[in-house]
């Protein structure tokens, strides 16, 4: 009996010893949201600060929404070889998770089921932005890891660039995730239209509001379904008249040095007679409020519809499927319209604002990794010169050559791709450089993807305007303001769309104005604006 | 209970405290308490756990620092909610949507099993039972993007309508079509399969009345109107309060696979609103406390409805 017991006995000793040795490794969080490592198995040689590959088993979940050009032919960032690259360069295996949609961002994070690394565009998406992502605990700010020495590239770009330091910093000085750095921006979607109904037509290509009056309505009476469509974000119109809607930087933009909210001011209204208008007469598609990108391109492409706001790639991609039905098919690209003939044209667009803004896509380390410096190593290699290489061009002699010069230009493999990809998921294959991500992009890309002539006249059309004095800088809110406005704000923003689409898709509903505006006071429209005002005063006098 | 005599025979009762009548009940009827322990323990788990977390409806919950060391706000989400344009909006669409859903979607089934109950070719009857609980078998999903592909601008229903020179109308983009809609589907879907419970009631009624009723010179609407119809009431008035115990809530699935923001005014219900600022905006605290909120005057509803129908008629839940 007594032998029975001191065995139990040690068996148990032996379980609880186990455990309190486990519990002594694991990784605690500090209440300030520091990375601690308890005493005792601090390694006395950093195995993850050396140069790559690094010597690791660990694998990482990394979590990105996958563009169309990559899942056209993948399921999986993966089984790219610009994966396999990655890995064989950094050493660090890693595995990639591709949501459905965006809605499973808020969703993941309600659950407490983040994957190690999330790319995404938190300043945006996380209510009250990244501030309030890392009180919240949900992310690891950067700066241990920086003073550590994990993140060398990223920080040298920071210290080199205080400018953009100065950006991604919250008003504590933390520093939360890797974003991408644009090179230089450009305007990347403006209004396109069929050039040969033009022609046929004998019309030019539209500059000013009753230009395109003219031109919608001629389209009309040639049986176009929908002479206009684009899904309802934002009418292409709107720089017309002078002002901004809530689709760009909340509606908030500034005149003279102060916070103007466009949706509630007259030329506002302006534009919404005329939109409304053009909607009630059939000019623009019967399902403005309903329609998907995906309609409005295959509506372009079938010709049920002669113009929308297009985007650079449409113009290889929607000509070439447009071909197939009418072998005339062209698209041409229009400069944003204006009131009078002359005048410079605006459209408030993130091309005009800080390289560092809302919409920018960030890598964060998730508080749910086990091993956030490996992770960190990982995220900092594409701000190494190996990096942007990687990320922008994919592997040299496959994707990209350099020439004697010292340009790079890609090669036969991503223009003409033998098994007939378009260029951009050929790209995919070796690169990210598709799209936004976290990383570095490279100046010298731009020439290189726009080699289509037409693609450049488009970029280069759009980009006339004169919306850069009236964007607004990043700023940054304290707590106790970010919740003030993580209140409003979405009210303000779901009351705003619903009544936008109202007023252009019901007759007579601008009689309901002056109720609009009250309701746009009740939900708290002048707290945002002195919110805003504060914070811009103190930018300005810096 | 399996060996009661025996138990009782063997054993003089010393002493009838409750702690010892419960001991022996256990002792006895320990195999009937292990059978119904998995059910206690779901409702514990998932009916009572989550009880745990209604205090973040008073807290500003943060999720890096849980539920315990999230500070307290008291009231203040309520009063928000109260305050602010949407209550209105949201309770509103709820209660109208659920009211036109009491008027039409609770009577039809009715009126569909009685006229069941009339037809006497029974291979037709169970024919038409059968197609009828069709739609309940198909995916919300399905059955809303059925929905979007009808009422499209260039969908069945206007098809139809243009061959009468009508204009197109988009119809899921006009605030004042969503509720017929939504109401029209939901009968469609529903109408058969919440019949069953009816023709089970009527199935129940003892043909001897209706053979005296015959003799008595009853015509067949005099029989429907007198023996079936009171037959069922019962059945009803259980049925009626369960619904009106519903009023406040109404699920937000379906609103959320057809609403667009073009229709926020009337399609917008507390549910959508909830999940919307829960899982949209992250604002779990002011999600949970509309929620609560909804589900206490759901409660306050389904006790008001039983004591109104306890008195009224001699129906109750309790």
């Amino acid at each position: 009996m007594n032998r029975r017991i001191l065995r139990i006995l040690s068996v148990l000793l032996t379980v609880f010893m186990l455990c309190t040795a486990m519990i002594g490794c694991v990784k605690t969080e500090t209440d300030d949201g520091t990375i601690g490592t308890s005493s005792g198995t601090e390694p006395k040689e950093d195995p993850y600060a050396g140069p790559f590959p690094l010597e690791t088993d660990v694998t990482l979940t990394y979590w990105f929404m996958m563009n169309p050009n990559l899942s056209a032919h993948y399921t999986n960032l993966g089984e790219t070889e610009y994966a396999k690259e990655l890995q064989r360069i950094t050493g660090i295996n890693v595995e990639y998770v591709h949501p459905a949609d965006y809605d499973q961002f808020a969703l993941i994070i309600a659950a407490n089921e983040m994957p190690d690394i999330m790319e995404y565009r938190w300043e945006r998406q996380y209510p009250g932005g990244v501030t309030k992502a890392i009180a919240d605990g949900v992310v690891y700010p950067l700066n241990d890891f920086m003073e550590k020495g994990y993140t060398p590239n990223y920080s040298k770009y920071l210290e080199e660039n205080p400018n953009f330091a100065s950006m991604v910093k919250t008003l504590d000085g933390q520093i939360a995730g890797f974003p991408f750095i644009p090179d230089q921006s450009y305007v990347l979607i403006g209004p396109a239209l069929r050039g040969d109904w033009l022609k046929e037509l004998n019309l030019s290509v539209p500059e000013t509001i009753d230009d395109w009056y003219v031109v919608l309505k001629a389209f009309k009476d040639k049986g176009v379904q929908a002479p206009y469509t684009y899904v309802s974000t934002v009418p292409f119109i709107i720089g017309a008249y002078d002002t901004n809607h809530s689709n760009f930087n909340n509606g908030y933009y500034i005149r003279d040095k102060k916070v103007v909210y466009g949706p509630a001011e007259d030329n506002y209204k302006k534009m919404l007679e005329t939109w409304n208008k053009w909607y009630q007469e059939g000019l623009v598609d019967v399902d403005y409020a309903t329609v998907s990108r995906e309609m409005v391109e295959s509506k372009m492409a079938t010709g049920q519809a002669g113009s929308t706001s297009a985007m650079p790639s449409n113009f290889s991609m929607l000509v070439e499927a447009g071909k197939a039905s009418d072998p005339n098919y062209e698209l041409v690209a229009a400069k944003f319209p204006v009131l009078n003939k002359g005048d410079t044209p605006r459209y408030d667009n993130d091309a005009f604002g800080s390289p560092y803004n809302v919409r920018s896509m960030l890598g964060m380390i998730t508080s749910n990794c086990k091993h956030p410096e490996i992770a960190a190593r990982l995220l900092d290699f594409a701000y190494s010169e190996e990096g942007v290489l990687l990320n922008e061009w994919g592997i040299e002699g496959v994707s990209y050559e350099k020439k004697s010069d010292g340009s790079l230009m890609y090669t036969d493999n991503i223009y003409n791709n033998p098994d007939g990809w378009t260029f951009f998921q050929s790209k995919a294959k070796y690169s990210r450089g598709y799209a936004d991500g976290a990383f570095m992009a490279d100046p010298r890309r731009f020439a290189a993807d726009n080699n289509d002539p037409a693609m450049v006249n488009a970029v280069k059309t759009w980009s006339i305007s004169k919306s850069a004095q009236y964007t607004m800088p990043f700023l940054r809110e304290s707590a106790e303001d970010s919740e003030k406005l993580a209140g409003i704000t979405p009210e303000l923003k779901t009351y705003q769309e619903q009544a936008y689409l109202t007023f252009v898709l019901e007759k007579d509903s601008l009689k309901d104005w002056d109720q609009y505006l009250k309701t746009l006071d009740d939900i708290g429209l002048q707290t945002t604006l002195d919110i805003y005002q504060k914070l811009l005063d103190v930018h300005f006098s810096k | 209970m399996f060996s009661t005599k025996k138990q009782n025979t063997m054993k003089p009762v010393p002493q009838q405290t409750l702690s010892y009548e419960l001991k022996t009940d256990f002792k006895r009827n320990k195999y009937l308490y292990l059978l119904i322990l998995p059910v206690i323990a779901y409702y514990l788990i998932f009916h009572y756990w989550p009880y745990y977390g209604l205090q973040i409806a008073f807290k500003s919950y943060s999720p890096g620092l849980g539920f315990l060391k999230s500070p307290w706000v008291g009231f203040k989400h309520f009063t928000n909610f109260f305050n602010s344009y949407f209550f209105v909006r949201t309770m509103r669409n709820t209660l109208l949507i659920n009211i036109y859903q009491l008027i039409f979607g609770f009577t039809t089934p009715i009126i569909f099993a009685l006229l069941l109950n009339e037809v006497r070719n029974l291979t037709y009857k169970k024919y038409v039972q059968t197609v009828s609980y069709i739609p309940n078998f198909i995916a919300m999903v399905v059955i809303c993007g059925m929905i979007k592909d009808f009422t499209a601008s260039d969908g069945l229903i206007n098809q139809i309508t243009a061959l009468f020179g009508m204009r197109t109308i988009p119809y899921l983009s006009r605030p004042q079509y969503f509720r017929s809609i939504y109401i029209i589907s939901d009968i469609w879907k529903d109408c058969g399969w919440s019949s069953i419970i009816y023709v089970a009631a009527i199935s129940a009624i003892d043909p001897m009345l209706y053979q005296s009723a015959v003799i008595d010179g009853a015509n067949r609407w005099k029989q429907m109107w007198h023996i079936t119809l009171p037959g069922i009431r019962p059945t009803v008035t259980i049925l009626l309060i369960l619904k009106i115990g519903h009023l406040f809530s109404l699920g937000f699935e379906k609103i959320i696979l057809l609403y667009s923001p073009a229709i926020y005014e009337t399609a917008d219900v507390v549910s959508s609103y909830v999940y919307r600022k829960g899982l949209n905006e992250l604002n779990y605290s002011a999600s949970a406390a509309v929620g609560l909120f909804n589900s206490v005057m759901n409660f306050a509803l389904l006790i008001l409805a039983n004591t109104v129908s306890r008195k009224v008629s001699e129906n109750s839940l309790w």
